[in-house]
């Protein structure tokens, strides 16, 4: 973020924040609370993703003397809004509360839909985005909290191994075996789902 | 040609690219900042060099303390532990106790 007057540089707000003035965090705030929020909202469920992006910035703002300045805030805050939803999850399924609801009639549908689909038309076209997303959380229930970061981040949103191997602050090696090992596990559902509702 | 569980994941990720961003209210921004703000200013993180040098300095006068204490303590009794042995051995009052003990 460049610096002007009126509008100071990431690095001014944090010194100045470090030096005592609280307040001054609001700023962060307002900068940054739309580009949380867009993360956190593709990684936990609707309802839960204000509590979510609330917990992620006051880990940012507990952990902002660590925070390097030589590197891009923005891609600090990014990597904790990951871990806070890493661990949201973790603690969902440590305490048993990943809803596990099983597919209907009209998923079974949407997937044959897709299937028997030999041209390129858009998903939505075989369904509603609402079913479409009721599949996928399906099939990412049935899967650990680690796989289902590594699946989306990786499969889903499109990122190299390494930028969520840095997001996550894990191992490139493990990124890579995780990802590898949760598209089977995923393609495993799916193909049971589908052989499941041919034969029905 | 793709296979079928390759289309759907490709579609599944489409879906998932249009998830709706849940907007950041005003009410949730103030209470962001409460809670903030009952949380004081963000303290550096613990710097176990710095911690374990100052332990080291702060330690390093009672350890040379220690050191001529025992130096003088021991100059002054005149304490040999061969002699001291061989001196139990040697008046044992009873026999082959302390043998047993040492393993004899």
């Amino acid at each position: 973020m460049h610096n002007t007057p009126g509008n100071p540089s990431d690095n001014e707000i944090i010194n100045r924040i470090i030096s005592g003035d609280i307040d001054a965090f609001e700023q962060i705030l307002t900068r940054y609370k739309g580009f949380l929020m867009g993360i956190v909202s593709r990684h936990v469920p609707y309802d839960q993703v204000e509590e979510t992006a609330h917990d992620a910035f006051i880990r940012a703002y507990l952990s902002l003397p660590s925070f390097k300045q030589k590197s891009e805030f923005r891609h600090w805050l990014s990597s904790i809004a990951i871990r806070a939803c890493y661990d949201f999850w973790r603690q969902r399924y440590r305490s048993k509360e990943v809803p596990m609801s099983s597919l209907t009639e009209k998923h079974h549908e949407w997937l044959e839909n897709v299937m028997a689909d030999s041209s390129n038309r858009e998903f939505h076209e075989h369904g509603s985005i609402k079913e479409v997303r009721e599949i996928l959380d399906w099939a990412l229930a049935k899967l650990s909290a680690e796989d289902r970061m590594v699946l989306e981040l990786v499969y889903l949103e499109g990122m190299t191994v390494k930028e969520a191997a840095e997001l996550l602050g894990w191992t490139t090696a493990n990124v890579k075996v995780r990802s590898f090992r949760s598209r089977k596990k995923l393609q495993k559902l799916l193909s049971g789902q589908i052989e499941g509702g041919m034969v029905q | 040609m793709k296979d079928n569980t390759t289309k759907i994941i490709d579609a599944l990720g489409t879906a998932y690219r249009q998830n709706k961003t849940v907007p950041a209210g005003e009410l949730w921004e103030r209470r962001v900042m409460g809670h903030i703000r009952s949380l004081g200013i963000p303290e550096s993180p613990a710097n176990f060099t710095a911690l374990f040098g100052r332990f080291v300095w702060r330690a390093a006068p009672v350890a040379c303390l220690l050191i001529v204490a025992l130096t003088v303590g021991l100059l002054t009794l005149d304490y040999a532990p061969e002699y001291e042995i061989t001196a139990t051995f040697m008046t044992d009052p009873i026999e082959s106790t302390v043998q047993q003990l040492w393993g004899g």
